[in-house]
Formats: structure tokens, C-alpha cells, sequence
């Protein structure tokens, strides 16, 4: 059995029906990237809570609005 | 540095420490995440990884906006990045993942007649095989699995040793064998099919 898997009249035909890459890059990329990364930063992650996490906040201001003197011990537990 | 250098050789093995050769300093400010050294290492290393990116998609619009990606990432992912550690490997595994996956997502349509002529005409007036049947090679080449096309387009058409691609695609030499035999049987198949015995 063959070991090239290299297969010449292959090779030829590939070689004759698509061209060699020119692998020389034509531009700097660089106001691309940098482009990019500003996009990035200036994007801001929207926060999002979970349902529970709304509830557990709704109690902490209804427990500070009803039992003001609660609140130290509110603000020790956070 | 390893910026204007004949992009030629961009698979060649010593290419590759072009930047574990100098004292890694820089490679340790791109991992403190110094913009400077990270535009630095860009300048570099944007043609290399065009190279290595663009013959594998052999499209060359795309492979700037995957050069770009590749850059993004290795931006994201810097403070995991181990200075000890050569840096063109690491960007280069990550170029060609990247290229793989593109390759895997989009299926390369096969171009029409005007469009191989607006693309490479005058190399195609010279080529010695017939033109219905460049048309079927490239219906063959494009019908490939993604890390066959990779391989076969590095091995047949760029004409890169094994020794080249196991590098350039991180995989282990044997695994570049293999792939190669499988993408000439597919090929031999999918030409078959086309009427075309080579």
C-alpha cells in the first residue's frame, strides 16, 4: 500500500483548479482591533437579578420603612 | 520582532520563537494587561496569523475579520496567559481553532465561473487543467469535512510537509496522515461522482 497519503495526479489537478493564497496581509488591522476593544469597554453589562433577589430587596425596604430601628442590623447583616 | 518577515515561511518552524528568543518582558506586561504591550505583540504578529488564518479559509476578507477575532480573544483571555509560555504558539492555536470552527459553520459555496474569473482570472488562463473541470475540483474540495479541508488545502494546493501542518494545526503528525488519507479518498469520491477520474 502506499504511504504518501500525498496523491500526485491528485495534487495535480488540485494545484490546477485552485490558485496558491497570496498570504501577505494587504492593511493594518490595528484600527480594527482597537476599534473593537472600544466597543467592548463601552459596552455596559446590563445587571440582571433573579426573582427572589427582587423579593429579598422588596422586604429589606419594607422592613426598614416599618421598623426603622432595624436598619443597623440590616446594614451589620449585608 | 518578527514584522516583515517573507510571509512565505510563515509555517516554518523557528518562526515560531520569535518572541520566547527575546527577554519576556513584554509577554509579562501584554499578561499585567498593558494596552502598549498588547498593541506591541499585535504589530508583530498580525501578518503571521493572517498567514497561517488565510490558508486555511482561502478567503482573504475573511481571514482579516478572523485575525481580528483571534486578536480579541488573545486580548480577553491575557491574564490567563503564562509569560513562560511562547506566545505565537499559543495565538496560532487559537487562530486556527477559530478558522477550523469557521469552516465547520460556513460550508464554502463553490464559485461560480465569473467569480473564479474576477477572483484568479489570469492564474486560471495559465492553469493547465480544463475549466469544467477546475469547477469540479473545487464542488470535490469544498464538499470536504472542515479539518479535511484544512488539511488537503495546506498539503495539495499551499504544498506544506507534514511536518508544517502538524505544527500549524496543533494536532500530532500522525493525525495530519491520517486526515490527508481520508480527504484524498473523499476527494477521489466526490470527483467519481462529478464524472472526473484523476
Amino acid at each position: 500500500m502506499n504511504n504518501n497519503p500525498i496523491q500526485p495526479e491528485l495534487k495535480e489537478l488540485m494545484k490546477g483548479s485552485l490558485p496558491q493564497m497570496d498570504t501577505t496581509l494587504q492593511r493594518d488591522l490595528w484600527p480594527q482591533v482597537e476599534a473593537r476593544l472600544g466597543e467592548r469597554k463601552r459596552r455596559v453589562v446590563p445587571v440582571r437579578l433573579k426573582w427572589w433577589e427582587w423579593a429579598l430587596a422588596a422586604g429589606d425596604l419594607g422592613a426598614a420603612y416599618y421598623a426603622p430601628e432595624a436598619i443597623p442590623a440590616l446594614l451589620y447583616h449585608i | 520582532m518578527t514584522s516583515g518577515r517573507n510571509m512565505d515561511c510563515a509555517l516554518a518552524l523557528p518562526e515560531l520563537r520569535a518572541v520566547n528568543g527575546q527577554p519576556d518582558e513584554l509577554l509579562e506586561r501584554f499578561a499585567r494587561g498593558d494596552e502598549a504591550a498588547f498593541e506591541e505583540l499585535f504589530r508583530a504578529f498580525q501578518r503571521d496569523v493572517y498567514a497561517w488564518i488565510v490558508q486555511i479559509i482561502r478567503d482573504p476578507g475573511v481571514a482579516e475579520e478572523l485575525t481580528v477575532e483571534t486578536f480579541l480573544r488573545v486580548h480577553r483571555s491575557r491574564q490567563r496567559f503564562d509569560s513562560t509560555r511562547n506566545f505565537a504558539s499559543w495565538a496560532r492555536r487559537i487562530a486556527v481553532n477559530l478558522a477550523i470552527s469557521h469552516l465547520r459553520k460556513n460550508r464554502p459555496e463553490v464559485p461560480s465561473e465569473e467569480a473564479a474569473l474576477a477572483n484568479f482570472g489570469a492564474w486560471q488562463a495559465d492553469s493547465a487543467v480544463a475549466g469544467d473541470i477546475q469547477e469540479k475540483v473545487r464542488q470535490a474540495f469544498a464538499k470536504l469535512p472542515a479539518p479535511e479541508r484544512a488539511v488537503a488545502a495546506l498539503a495539495y494546493i499551499e504544498e506544506r510537509s507534514h511536518e508544517e501542518i502538524a505544527v500549524s494545526l496543533a494536532v500530532p503528525k500522525g493525525t495530519v496522515k491520517s486526515r490527508l488519507f481520508r480527504a484524498s479518498r473523499l476527494l477521489r469520491k466526490h470527483l467519481a461522482k462529478l464524472g472526473v477520474t484523476p
